[in-house]
């Protein structure tokens, strides 16, 4: 029974560590967040808001925070960091591309993504692999 | 995934402690029942098809609601008309974030909402957006704390959302309104009316 634990335990551990490995949503962001640094903020910078631009001291200044969470906000905001700049990256590799496959396809309102996305066997290998670091499949 | 149908979600309220600044998400058509919160596509179903090109001057509704606060003083809530109609046309939702007792503090709870909102602003369908974080309070204590209180919360959001989650600061503008544009203007005191709102409100220039 306690070795069972112990591997649900290893599981959920390793499911959580190989998804920060890919870029992420900020949704699985944030949530790593709450879980891992929540009661930390609720006790020790309960006063500062997450977007002050103050979380970060407040909580990697602080002795009493745990390892984990000092650990994970800076992983998160790394890949929170990666993932914006895959979305703007997307563009720019993708261009030649979206001209070639989906010239004639309006921009705007995701139909020049989808365009691509439908046009998968034409697209380039770093077109490719930058709509998945985007997070856009 | 990409689709731009309109979602209606609404999930069930959180509470969180006695007077949370609790927020109840409400689609503006057609609610249903949900368990979960909004996700992302329901967030982008919500928020695309902007038909018009609305002019949604900030500054002059923060006036706005300002002024009519010091000439309606002593009036009763009850039935009080909306100071911002134009939002009513807009495609919008009504989002769902926890904040600490009578402060502007996000609670941690409400993370994952926020990254959820981000999400949904980066989803290429609302790329080419700008959107308007809304804060509104019930009626309980007085409308020029109430003003600043969901000014700063709506603050609070925007400053996440740019800061936290990097979504570029020209697309997402802030306001509070108060209790000046109440859900429920039958029970201006309703938990219903503490909200916040995601207004899509143009196309990025």
């Amino acid at each position: 029974m306690r070795l069972f634990r112990w591997l649900t335990i290893f599981a959920l551990l390793s499911a959580t560590s190989s998804a920060v490995a890919q870029t992420m949503s900020f949704e699985q962001a944030a949530t790593i967040l709450l879980n891992s640094c929540g009661k930390d903020i609720d006790k020790y910078c309960r006063n500062v808001n997450v977007g002050s631009g103050q979380m970060r001291n407040c909580l990697l200044q602080n002795s009493s925070v745990s390892a984990a969470c000092k650990t994970d906000w800076s992983r998160v905001a790394l890949a929170v960091q990666q993932r914006a700049q895959a979305r703007v990256a997307v563009l720019k590799i993708c261009d030649a591309d979206a001209r070639r496959l989906c010239g004639s396809v309006e921009k705007g309102d995701g139909q020049l993504l989808d365009c691509m996305l439908a046009a998968k066997q034409g697209v380039g290998a770093k077109c490719n692999q930058a709509i998945t670091d985007a997070g856009y499949r | 995934m990409f689709s731009n149908s309109k979602i209606p979600t609404v999930t069930s309220r959180v509470a969180f402690g006695a007077f949370a600044g609790a927020l109840v998400i409400a689609a503006s058509i057609c609610p249903l029942r949900a368990q979960n919160a909004l996700t992302t596509d329901a967030l982008v179903g919500g928020l695309v098809g902007l038909e018009t090109t609305p002019n949604v001057d900030v500054a002059a509704l923060r006036q706005r609601a300002l002024e009519r606060i010091k000439r309606t003083e002593g009036q009763s809530a009850v039935n009080r008309p909306p100071i911002a109609e134009m939002l009513y046309n807009l495609p919008q939702l009504t989002v769902e974030i926890n904040f600490n007792l009578n402060s502007a503090i996000i609670n941690p709870t409400s993370y994952p909402t926020l990254g959820r909102i981000a999400d949904a602003l980066y989803h290429p369908t609302l790329s080419g957006y700008r959107v308007l974080v809304v804060g509104h309070t019930d009626a309980t204590g007085k409308r020029e704390y109430n003003l600043a209180l969901s000014e700063k919360r709506a603050a609070a959001i925007h400053d996440a959302l740019v800061t936290t989650f990097r979504v570029p600061p020209q697309r997402v503008l802030s306001v509070g309104l108060g209790e000046e544009q109440l859900q429920d203007r039958d029970h201006p005191d309703a938990a219903v009316n503490r909200r916040v709102q995601i207004v899509t409100i143009g196309k990025v220039q």
